[in-house]
């Protein structure tokens, strides 16, 4: 199964879970108006907005590895002076 | 533990235009192979570089012997995929690294690679500049959230398993990289997606070493539209095909 298909099968599966829920609650509630019916616009709000903090919260702490180009750069000094050494020419 | 002494690696070093960073690359290769006790060869696939690379290439053949330097050169650009199925053919070794020759992905994460496969007994090890102790160096915060994005949007449609599927360090048996290259279709850095996917779909095991991805030292390196515009296509289609 493609992962398409994995997805289109959740969504039905979320849709009918739906459909069944407004049926079961009544309709003249608060409860239907500003919860089951729009639920699908819930979901969307909802998952956006933890997407966002995800995807922020991993941004801000993305590691900056200052030590790492720090040690690159003393070895790329290292490694011309030796290579110098062993007869390169073209460094 | 599965370590033994007939292990060979060969270490693909693709390369176009990196006539600076090759004698550095090939350097520290050496260095932290040497210190590990490793049997290796480092095998270059020069795309006929301008700058002459190729040349820097022979002279350090010459240093190091045509035992542990094998070139591998190819009339001109061609592609990385074909690289890679390219410098495989010639490879002598069990295992094959490949990795970027720009100093991006550094030889010192070699022997951790190897150490997991063997601890685990994995069919591939891939560098992860997304989790544990991993990260990169020169990049500002529109090319970080950019990259996190195309991660996070990556691990909600793919499911991948690995949190790193655009890195191209990585260590593969070499009989998997060759079915691996032989089932994938695309090119750039999708090609890297899809090598990760499908050897989740043949159910190969695979392992994360945390990487310090240090940005090019020298040279340009770049994110434009395009490049997110190619890699939006390559995910919907391994979304849709996978």
């Amino acid at each position: 199964m493609t992962q398409l298909a994995k997805f289109l099968s959740l969504g039905i599966l979320a849709v009918m879970v739906w459909i069944k829920l407004m049926g079961i609650t009544d309709p003249d509630t608060l409860l239907y108006k500003c919860v089951v019916f729009p639920l699908p616009f819930w979901g969307v709000v909802v998952f956006g907005a933890i997407s966002a903090a995800i995807v922020l919260y991993r941004t801000f702490t993305f590691n900056d590895c200052p030590d790492a180009a720090k040690e690159l750069l003393e070895q790329i000094d290292e490694a011309r002076k030796d290579l110098r050494k062993r007869g390169m020419k073209s460094l | 533990m599965t370590s033994n002494a007939n292990d060979k690696y060969s270490i693909l070093l693709p390369t176009y235009n990196e006539k600076e960073n090759l004698p550095i690359i090939v350097w520290l290769i050496t260095k932290y192979m040497d210190e590990g006790k490793y049997n290796y060869e480092i095998i270059i696939i020069d795309d006929g570089s301008p700058d002459g690379t190729l040349d820097v290439a022979k002279e350090l053949q010459e240093i190091y012997g045509a035992s542990k330097i094998v070139l591998k050169p190819r009339a001109s650009k061609l592609g990385l995929g074909t690289a890679y199925i390219h410098g495989m053919k010639h490879a002598t070794g069990n295992f094959v690294i490949i990795m970027d020759a720009d100093l991006s992905h550094h030889p010192k994460f070699i022997p951790k690679f190897i150490t997991l496969q063997q601890e685990k007994n994995l069919d591939i090890v891939t560098g992860t500049r997304y989790s544990g102790n991993g990260g990169v160096y020169g990049w500002d915060f529109y090319r970080k959230l950019v990259s996190r994005g195309a991660n996070f949007l990556t691990q909600i449609l793919l499911w991948p398993g690995v949190s790193d599927l655009t890195g191209s360090f990585r260590l593969y048996r070499k009989d998997v990289l060759e079915k691996l290259v032989s089932n994938c279709v695309s090119k750039g850095y999708v090609f890297q997606m899809e090598m990760v996917i499908r050897a989740r779909q043949f159910n190969y095991t695979i392992g994360e070493v945390p990487i310090s991805f240090v940005d090019r030292v020298y040279g340009q390196s770049k994110l434009g539209g395009s490049e997110i515009v190619q890699f939006a296509k390559g995910l919907l289609y391994l979304f849709a095909t996978t």
